[in-house]
């Protein structure tokens, strides 16, 4: 998932991470209609292949947050959207043919905050305090490439700090294993202080040096993405899909989804010791109240 | 008859004449008394600076007047947006200039925002100036003009549009300040995502008839120069007070690990257009569009409210005394109307109240009397039973007394008779 007000490279660095074109036809909203503009979950999947190796990919895109003028609440519809993953999961993981369960939760979140400011807006930590017992939160620095690198530092320091202060929970890397040699462990060592990334994205290839490059051109420069001096780009490629994409996903499955799922059981032994008498009508499904089979299958847990 | 003349005195004034002067009179030193009262007397300008917190308000006010403004970093969880102003002395050659920088804190940081307080301190200050002009001993000469002259609008260098809260703070604030639209941190932004950009924003701004500052194309000093200068707003700026060699000279700019970015080059940003239109050529007309349309403006509206005219139906143009008197004799005759009608009221309640009192004594009465006659009713009623029951006790004792006589007649008569009956019997 991807997260964060409009116009911080998002579409862009989804772009660049995985090199293919998710957002060909996309009509995006003027400054008038936005000043009341309600959260869409958007999902767009793709199957891309590398080497024999086949991903399904779903980018769930956030338009519209924090883009109003009035924000209360206005992550209400995202951790809608985490949870009713989670439900579905739920359910069918107490079905009957368990054969082929499709995985929609949502194993990570890339939170984009913004460069232009001193450190967390108030949206920010209270989208980053909604979410963060039920999805893998990334947070990211967007558009870096106007901080130069002592600013950088400040300001993830000061995100740190904050995020600190404030009682977020981040996905935290975890700890590589002693029998590791030094190479890895120090590659380890430098991610873990980089976080929050400070992130460029790029549609455009360009000529640097005589190589193409992905980068974006500027008349006193050029940026480009995958240098590790001018931005963290590759870090975060490197993070999200070549070494710790599994471990997102156990997270996700280990920790968010028992902690829905006991809560979720929680919630209904307590309410079933309470009424235990009546026969708890069938409810139309609004969620997060799972409907009556999954009650019983609870029930006979 | 003298009236008349009079009239035709004032209705037929006639054309001033052009006179050629013989030899040099010597009022061509007018415009250097001016400037030389101008520049004892000091200037004032005051800048408002509205855009998001950490945006670069502060920087680029310390890289235009090149000089450091010392104010803290804000914080992002400001409760509500608060205006700051501070007030600098500066002085180059021997031109004064007071001045003062108003910052917007905490715009745009609430989860709910809110622009109202801006709007709020401008009019405020337009308040201040309107009193002091309707003062009775004013001192216009020596008043701190606190009226803002131009406000700067930091836009976020998104590359898509206008964020909504820009369009709805800068439509409530174009009839009220000048407004300059400011990109900021424009190396954010690469040349062709610039120039669309910049039509985005401006055919924003057009079709929501949001209406910015113009600089003025009427004086031929500086028509060409601003008519250039229009077409490039919003000016996309890059601020630092850092200094970076480049060359073989220090300039300011900013030190990224892909290349320099130098503030005053023309190439990199716009700032230099912008501190020649701000500073170097339009300030005074900034001052005077304040002055003469956006504060008439308001005052117009202010004494609209409270109810005064320029001319009535007779195209007479009224005195602000005589609209002031004319005034003051309404209220009071209000006031006095309001007074009577108030007493009439509070005496026909007291009469109605009294009404109902009596009305209410009026049932009570009747009640009373109703009550009384049943009672009487009942009371002979039960008169008449109690006078039958007495002739029926009468007679039933007469009839008694009848029956005892007839009885102790009958006992007589029975015991004479039993003897004749016995004799009966014997015999």
């Amino acid at each position: 998932m991807v997260a964060g007000e409009s116009g911080l490279g998002k579409s862009t660095l989804v772009h660049s991470l995985f090199l293919t074109d998710l957002y060909k036809d996309r009509k995006l909203l003027s400054a008038e209609e936005r000043i009341s503009q309600t959260v869409e979950i958007l999902k767009h999947t793709v199957d891309i292949e590398e080497k024999g190796v086949k991903l399904k990919l779903t980018i769930v895109d956030t338009p519209g947050f924090g883009d109003a003028v009035n924000n209360t609440e206005c992550w209400k519809p995202i951790t809608d959207y985490v949870d009713q993953q989670f439900e579905q999961y739920f359910r069918d993981e107490s079905g009957l043919n368990r054969k082929n369960i499709q995985d929609n939760r949502v194993h990570c979140c890339l939170y984009f905050i913004s460069p232009f400011g001193h450190g967390l807006r108030p949206v920010d930590v209270g989208f980053m305090k909604a979410l963060h017992e039920k999805v893998n939160i990334v947070p990211l620095i967007a558009k870096a490439d106007c901080l130069v690198p002592s600013e950088i530092r400040k300001l993830k320091e000061r995100i740190r700090e904050e995020i600190d202060k404030f009682g977020i929970h981040v996905y935290q890397f975890p700890e590589c294993d002693s029998d590791e040699d030094e190479d890895f462990k120090q590659q380890d060592r430098e991610l873990k202080e980089s976080a929050p990334f400070a992130v460029i994205g790029s549609n455009t290839v360009v000529e640097a040096k005589g190589q193409r490059v992905r980068g974006r051109l500027y008349p006193w420069g050029i940026v480009e993405v995958e240098n590790q001096a001018h931005c963290d780009f590759v870090k975060l490629r490197n993070m999200l899909i070549r070494t710790h994409m599994h471990d997102l996903k156990d997270v996700t499955c280990d920790v968010h989804y028992e902690n829905y799922r006991a809560h979720c059981i929680q919630q209904m032994t307590s309410k079933l010791t309470q009424d235990s008498r009546m026969e708890s009508p069938i409810p139309i499904l609004p969620l997060p109240t799972p409907d009556a089979e999954t009650e019983k299958l609870i029930r006979m847990k | 008859m003298a009236a008349t003349d009079l009239e035709r005195f004032s209705n037929a004034e006639p054309e001033p004449r052009s006179l050629s002067l013989g030899g040099h009179v010597g009022f061509d030193s007018l415009p250097d008394q001016l400037v030389s009262k101008s520049v004892t007397q000091g200037f004032s300008f005051n800048i408002l600076c509205v855009g998001e917190t950490g945006i670069g308000k502060s920087t680029l006010m310390n890289t235009l007047f090149n000089t450091t403004f010392e104010t803290e970093e804000a914080s992002h969880h400001e409760a509500c947006v608060r205006l700051r102003p501070q007030t600098y002395d500066l002085q180059e050659s021997n031109v004064q200039l007071k001045l003062t920088i108003v910052d917007a804190v905490g715009f745009g940081d609430q989860i709910n925002k809110d622009e109202r307080p801006i709007v709020d301190y401008i009019d405020a200050q337009f308040e201040n100036y309107l009193q002091e002009e309707l003062k009775i001993r004013r001192s216009l000469f020596d008043y701190h003009d606190t009226r803002i002259h131009v406000c700067l609008y930091f836009i976020t260098p998104t590359g898509h549009s206008l964020k909504s809260l820009d369009l709805v703070t800068m439509k409530k604030l174009d009839s009220k300040v000048n407004i300059i639209p400011i990109i900021a941190k424009a190396d954010t932004i690469s040349k062709s995502e610039l120039h669309k950009f910049k039509i985005k924003i401006m055919g924003e701004l057009v079709s929501n008839g949001v209406q910015i500052y113009q600089f003025p194309t009427d004086d031929e000093a500086v028509a060409e120069i601003n008519a250039v200068m229009n077409a490039h707003l919003p000016f996309a700026v890059v601020g630092s007070t850092e200094e970076v060699k480049v060359g073989n000279k220090l300039v300011r700019a900013r030190q990224y690990p892909w290349g320099v970015v130098q503030v005053e080059n023309e190439n990199h940003c716009d700032f230099v257009k912008l501190r020649e239109m701000l500073i170097r050529v339009n300030m005074e007309d900034l001052r005077e569009q304040t002055h003469s349309r956006h504060y008439e403006l308001y005052r117009r509206c202010k004494l609209e409210e409270m109810g005064f005219q320029d001319s009535d139906g007779d195209s007479q143009p009224f005195s602000l005394q005589e609209t002031y008197e004319a005034k003051r004799k309404e209220f009071l005759s209000e006031l006095q109307r309001k007074e009577e009608e108030m007493r009439q009221m509070f005496v026909n309640k007291v009469k109605e109240t009294e009404l109902e009192l009596k009305e209410k004594e009026r049932e009570l009465h009747e009640k009373f009397e109703h009550l009384k006659r049943v009672h009487q009713e009942e009371k002979r009623k039960v008169e008449e039973k109690r006078r039958e029951l007495e002739e029926e006790t009468n007679a039933f004792n007469r009839r008694k007394a009848a029956v005892e006589a007839l009885q102790s007649q009958a006992l007589h008569a029975t015991s004479q008779q039993p003897l004749r009956k016995d004799k009966d019997k014997k015999n």
